[in-house]
């Protein structure tokens, strides 16, 4: 089932191989626990549970093209036609717009993508991450 | 071996001493650090699966957010699933195509106590 968030494996494998290589150095180095889960759906969920509950928010799964590659943003507003984008890659930006439909926002969250969808919106919907 | 147990004794005391999860391999430290990073309000457990014949370990962490299931390996990152329940077996089925399996939930904090 290859429905993974593939980006995670291009941009979050290089730097899960950094932590890696400075993890192990200090696991040598006994440095302690430095183990952080840099991918970005877990990046951008716990940001979530941060935000108040009356602050529009939504996690974007954005797709790009027909592969499986995905990445996830954590989008939210509160109210004054900003929007706000957070992951784990590039952390956050503020984006004029009041858009809330999940393939517009991708586009305009992420130039590179082609599709998106809301975590929270398609619990039922198995062919939006199926291939 | 005297001097090694007064070495490590002082290190241990130290706190420079490699913590007990540090015998855990990589992928397992990485699951059990999503485990840590996930807020707890979220269903989330750590889903040990045994591959047979061989018996190879595999650590995954599955949760769900906002009714929709993903499990997180520190190979494959963040991916949805659809399990057809939340007990371990159909977890794993929905998890690893492998028909030749057993699957349980594990406390991370015995992972780390386990080696």
């Amino acid at each position: 089932m290859k429905l993974a968030f593939c980006q995670t494996r291009i941009r979050c494998s290089v730097a899960a191989a950094a932590v890696l290589l400075v993890a192990s150095l200090a696991g040598c180095a006994g440095l302690g626990d430095s183990y952080v889960a840099n991918d970005c759906l877990i990046v951008a969920a716990k940001a979530q549970f941060s935000l108040p509950p009356s602050t529009w928010n939504r996690l974007l799964v954005v797709r790009y093209g027909q592969s499986s590659l995905q990445h996830v943003y954590l989008v939210y507003s509160r109210g004054d036609g900003m929007l706000t984008a957070f992951d784990s890659a590039y952390g956050t930006r503020q984006i004029a717009t009041t858009e809330r439909d999940a393939d517009r926002l991708a586009r305009l969250v992420d130039p590179l993508a082609r599709s998106g969808w809301f975590v929270e919106d398609n619990a039922g919907n198995r062919h939006l991450a199926a291939n | 071996m005297r001097i090694r147990l007064i070495l490590a004794a002082l290190l241990g005391f130290s706190g420079l001493a490699p913590a007990a999860a540090y015998h855990l391999d990589a992928a397992t430290r990485f699951v059990v650090a999503a485990h840590d990073e996930l807020p707890a309000p979220i269903w989330k457990r750590v889903l040990e699966v045994r591959l047979l014949p061989g018996n190879t370990v595999r650590h995954y962490l599955v949760f769900n957010l906002h009714h929709t299931f993903f499990c997180y390996s520190a190979h494959d990152g963040s991916r949805r699933i659809w399990p057809a329940g939340t007990n371990p077996a159909a977890l794993a089925r929905a998890i690893s195509p492998a028909t030749a399996l057993t699957a349980s939930f594990v406390q991370p904090a015995d992972l780390r106590l386990s080696e």
